[in-house]
């Protein structure tokens, strides 16, 4: 009886400290978060982020700055590391397409843990003036769109022809019986 | 006294000179009339011993149009049974799963129907062949041939369209392709083309014919009541006045010129469909003038058939001469030539390459699965129609209908190995699809809905020529000098 209450007491011990031993591990003051925010010093355009827990600033810790593309994430500079203020900051130096007002996606995101990211539209990128093919007149174009010479060739063709055959239709059904008329052989 | 006398001698024989000139002068004239009545008389007995031949002629073509024996009944018949048989598999098609009915998938989703529709639109193309072209360069032999030539293009292009329809299912949707059809793409063009040489080869084929019908309804007046009807509203009205021979002529010429580039055209448009769909056998410039070349072979090759087949059922020796088979046959000798000519272009410019993208399809063309098949293809379809109407005794009507109609069999199979195996050898490799993806060989409706077009082309074709005469009596009698309307006045005594 005792060696069962002994042998017990032993599995609740070790699964105390089975269960509390992530927690003292991975315990920290709070999750990190990240503010990105853009900055216009006589022309040049500096991203900046900063990075706290708990409003504290975090020093030392990586963030990388990217452009959201159509397909992912273009990176604009290599990652930059916070300073004592938990700030880090990139120049935008490129010169990229945005939409039709010219507006692109910064994005800043903590290099330790992808899911902690921040995002700005700013309107830094060139007004892109989107044309639709489809409204263009070419082969592969809708029908109401087909190239003028095809239209104009084929209805040549069309018109000739069959008006050629109108007219042989013609002398058939309205020339024909009355060319007979009054003729005796 | 002496010199009266003399003078009066004189005067009698001046006087008897003058009389002998006169009598010289009448006799003559007399003469010159009896040689003009003799030659007159000559020239009318020539005129109306081939009037006579003409009328005999007219007997010998109405003939089969009087009665159809046992045996064309029971050919009518089992005609009839096929094309129901291919109703019922086409009904099937559309019914249930066109994945359980037919054997079209992904890659070959063009199979026999649109071989057999190739192979209908390069028949189809006999109607240029013979009626326009022969005629616009004067070939006088084309005469007896021409209708024969247009009926078997009015068939073959409509079976060519009932294919199409066939290939596309639901046929309720047809006239989508007019609705929404676009003009930029080559399916647009040839059904355009296709409805285009249908009313073209359907004119050329009836004004030609309306003498003819004429005749029918005034000869054969023992026939049905619904017989009698068509005859009478197809003559419109004809009583064979000068202006009613003129429209009929302006008519048939102005068609005849319009036709030759609407027949390259249709089958040229048929070329494209295949040049302008991404598969590496068909991409080829070589496509278009390839395919006419091929049409006129084989058009010419079912002319020949067509016209011995007519000859012996309809006995019809004395006017589809042998003196026809050995022109034909010299023409299929030149048009197989040409035919040869864009073959080579077609397959050995690509072979002495061999690029990978051509490789695999050549090989199995040359030495893989499909050479039997090739190789009977070019020996019966090219070789031996190129070559062995060289000799005179080829182009007697027996071994030249052999020879034709083995190339015509070739042509169909020609055809089948443009369209199947052009399209199991895509550009990219057929990889996991599944196994009924990967081999095409026709179902067993769609065999039947193939034969029953062959059917229904034969039987157009018998029908056509139970209801009118199958060869153009005026256009032959033309060609020899005589008016048509001679034929049906009474020969001058």
């Amino acid at each position: 009886m005792k060696n069962y209450l002994k042998s017990k007491l032993i599995v609740k011990l070790l699964a105390g400290v089975a269960f509390s031993m992530p927690i003292l591990l991975f315990a920290q003051d709070g999750e990190p978060t990240i503010k990105l925010s853009i900055v216009e010093k006589d022309s040049v355009k500096i991203c900046k982020a900063v990075v706290t827990t708990d409003s504290k600033p975090v020093k030392g810790t990586d963030v990388n700055f990217f452009v959201k593309r159509f397909f992912g994430l273009m990176p604009l500079a290599k990652a930059e590391t916070t300073d004592e203020n938990g700030e880090a900051s990139v120049v935008f130096e490129k010169k990229l397409p945005g939409d039709s007002a010219g507006n692109i996606t910064l994005i800043a995101q903590l290099d330790d843990d992808e899911t902690i990211i921040d995002q700005v539209v700013v309107p830094w990128g060139a007004k892109v003036k989107f044309e639709s093919g489809m409204n263009e007149k070419a082969l592969w174009a809708s029908r109401a769109n087909a190239p003028l010479y095809l239209i104009i060739i084929s209805n040549v063709i069309i018109i000739g022809i069959w008006g050629t055959m109108g007219y042989i239709l013609y002398l058939l059904f309205f020339k024909m019986k009355k060319s007979g008329i009054g003729y005796n052989p | 006294m002496e010199k009266q006398i003399i003078e009066s001698e004189k005067g009698v024989k001046e006087m008897l000179n003058i009389s002998s000139e006169a009598e010289e002068k009448e006799k003559y004239r007399l003469m010159e009339e009896k040689l003009l009545l003799y030659k007159e008389t000559q020239n009318d007995s020539a005129e109306n011993a081939k009037i006579e031949k003409y009328r005999i002629m007219e007997e010998d073509l109405l003939r089969p149009l009087q009665k159809i024996g046992m045996a064309g009944k029971i050919w009518i018949g089992f005609l009839i049974a096929v094309i129901l048989c291919g109703v019922y598999a086409y009904y099937l098609q559309e019914a249930r799963s066109k994945y359980e009915t037919i054997s079209l998938r992904d890659y070959t989703m063009w199979g026999v129907y649109i071989s057999t529709f190739v192979f209908y639109v390069a028949l189809s193309l006999v109607g240029a062949l013979i009626s326009a072209i022969l005629k616009l360069i004067k070939f006088e032999w084309y005469r007896p041939l021409s209708r024969i030539a247009e009926i078997i293009a009015v068939a073959s292009i409509v079976m060519a369209g009932v294919c199409i329809v066939a290939a596309m299912g639901r046929p309720e949707r047809l006239y989508f392709l007019l609705t929404y059809g676009r003009i930029q793409s080559p399916i647009v063009w040839d059904v355009i083309v296709i409805m285009t040489y249908i009313t073209a080869s359907c004119l050329l084929l009836f004004m030609p014919l309306i003498p003819g019908i004429v005749t029918c309804r005034d000869r054969l007046t023992d026939k049905p009541g619904w017989q009698k009807w068509i005859y009478r509203t197809l003559s419109f009205g004809w009583k064979g006045s000068p202006e009613q021979w003129n429209i009929v002529r302006k008519s048939v010429k102005l068609l005849a010129v319009m036709v030759i580039p609407v027949g390259i055209s249709i089958h040229t448009v048929t070329a494209w469909l295949f040049a302008s769909t991404l598969r590496p056998e068909w991409d080829s410039t070589n496509f278009g003038p390839y395919f006419v070349s091929g049409a006129f072979t084989l058009g010419a090759a079912g002319m020949i058939v067509a016209v011995y087949t007519f000859r012996k059922v309809y006995k019809l020796e004395k006017y589809l001469e042998e003196k026809h088979f050995d022109y034909l046959g010299k023409m299929l000798v030149l048009l197989s030539l040409c035919y040869l000519y864009f073959n080579v272009n077609e397959y050995y410019v690509p072979s002495y390459k061999m690029s990978t993208l051509h490789a695999d399809h050549l090989m199995d063309m040359f030495t893989g699965k499909t050479a039997p098949t090739y190789w009977l293809v070019i020996l019966f379809g090219i070789g031996i129609p190129a070559v062995l109407p060289m000799f005179p005794a080829m182009r007697k009507p027996l071994p030249l209908t052999i020879i034709a109609g083995l190339a015509v069999i070739a042509a169909w199979f020609k055809r089948y190995l443009i369209v199947v195996p052009g399209l199991s050898h895509p550009f990219l490799p057929i990889q996991d699809v599944p196994k009924s993806w990967m081999h095409y060989f026709p179902s067993l409706v769609e065999m039947t809905v193939i034969a029953a077009t062959f059917a229904a082309l034969l039987l157009i074709i018998t029908l056509f020529s139970r209801l009118f005469p199958i060869i153009s009596l005026w256009e032959v009698a033309e060609g020899d000098g005589i008016s048509i309307q001679k034929i049906s006045k009474p020969i001058k005594k």
